[in-house]
């Protein structure tokens, strides 16, 4: 979408200089005829790209409600644009004892199992973060995470998450909640064993 | 002759303030290029620069722009660059008896603006109908929908005559000028300056494209 509105910028532009530089019927027709409209163009699908209605498919929606329903619909829907979704079949390996994770996952449906040294410390199902613990400690992982049925993960690469995040506040101080909520749930559940 | 021609007191003084006003909204254009290019390269812009760069900049751009664009359109350099309207631009500066040329010649209207001069009509409306009938023009000339000769879209609205010589002491000792049946069908588009009493605006081998049309 920024691609388009860029290109269609630059297009109009290119135009307007080339009339500016020579005016003349040559240029005069297509700054009037193309330059104008394209702006114009550009300016509408802007404001519809800041403004306009929301669209999330099934998936997103679904995500969203699951973990993310107290971000505003457009921030979550931009989130998602930055990740990339990976399906991880029964018994693969998410995050491997030692590793430090470069992503950090959230599960739309499936289950994973934390395994330390053979002994399943715990499950998490849809709607929880996986590797949001690593990455906020910056230590490997003393355990791996393991597919225990099919599942589907969202996946974000934690240096373009920060990236962005870093200029979002409003968006870093929601996702901040959810991950100590996701973080709390987990010590609970470990607490109860 | 020519060094005569370009002799100081024969040289249009021009407008100095126009380079600048055309030097800005190129130089927000290019800021606003930069940006979009970024854009493009790598897909995605902080919120705020996308503002800037896809709406503020350009908008800017071609506001600024557009008020310089406008003026310069007024020049009959601007008319004569579309091969149409050469062989009229060329008779205007020929003293060729023709009344546009007479005007031309006589510095009613100033040449470098011989066509705005007498086809924006009178008044801030003039000139919008002229820009309008501009856009009217380059229909025509981009779907090659014109015919020859080139004759005006509705009657010339006499108004751009009077702006100059409805208070001039020649114009109003003519007799037959404060004739009420001769104002009348004047006014009402009936009667015009030219055909009758006057010689016509433009030759007619001028208007017919003196052979250059298409």
């Amino acid at each position: 979408m920024i691609r388009a509105l860029c290109a269609l910028v630059l297009g109009s532009l290119a135009l307007l200089i080339a009339m500016l530089l020579k005016t003349e019927a040559s240029t005069a027709i297509p700054f009037s005829f193309l330059a104008m409209p394209v702006l114009a163009l550009a300016i509408a699908l802007y404001a519809y790209y800041t403004w306009g209605p929301v669209r999330m498919n099934d998936e997103e929606r679904r995500l969203y409600e699951l973990a993310f329903s107290s971000l505003e619909q457009r921030d979550f829907v931009r989130l998602v644009a930055l990740g990339t979704w990976q399906d991880a079949q029964r018994g693969e390996k998410l995050i491997h004892t030692g590793e430090h994770p470069e992503v950090v996952r959230v599960l739309l449906s499936g289950k994973v199992s934390l395994q330390v040294a053979g002994e399943t410390l715990g499950e998490l199902g849809p709607g929880r973060l996986v590797g949001s613990a690593l990455i906020l400690t910056d230590e490997p992982s003393q355990g791996d995470v393991i597919a225990v049925e099919p599942t589907r993960v969202l996946a974000w690469p934690t240096e373009t998450l920060g990236r962005v995040l870093e200029k979002k506040p409003r968006v870093r101080s929601a996702l901040q909640a959810i991950v100590s909520e996701d973080l709390a749930r987990k010590v609970q559940a470990l607490s109860s064993r | 002759v020519d060094e005569l021609a370009r002799s100081p007191l024969f040289t249009h003084p021009g407008d100095l303030t126009e380079p600048i006003f055309g030097v800005v909204p190129l130089v927000i254009a290019l800021v606003a290029m930069g940006i979009c290019v970024v854009g493009l390269v790598r897909g995605r812009l902080a919120e705020s620069t996308l503002a800037v760069g896809i709406v503020g900049l350009p908008l800017l751009a071609f506001a600024l722009a557009n008020t310089v664009l406008l003026d310069r359109s007024k020049e009959t350099e601007f008319c004569e660059s579309c091969h149409l309207m050469v062989p009229i631009g060329e008779s205007t500066r020929a003293d060729d008896g023709s009344l546009a040329s007479f005007h031309v010649s006589h510095g009613a209207v100033p040449t470098a603006q011989s066509c705005y001069g007498c086809h924006s009509g009178y008044g801030m409306w003039g000139d919008l109908n002229a820009k309008l009938s501009g856009v009217e023009h380059m229909v025509h000339t981009v779907l090659g929908s014109y015919e020859l000769p080139l004759r005006l879209y509705r009657p010339y609205n006499i108004d751009s005559c009077l702006a100059c010589h409805a208070e001039s002491k020649r114009f109003r000792d003519v007799e037959v000028h404060a004739t009420a049946e001769i104002q009348e069908a004047l006014l009402s588009s009936e009667m015009s300056c030219t055909g009758m009493c006057h010689p016509a605006a433009h030759p007619p081998e001028a208007l017919s494209g003196n052979g250059q049309a298409r």
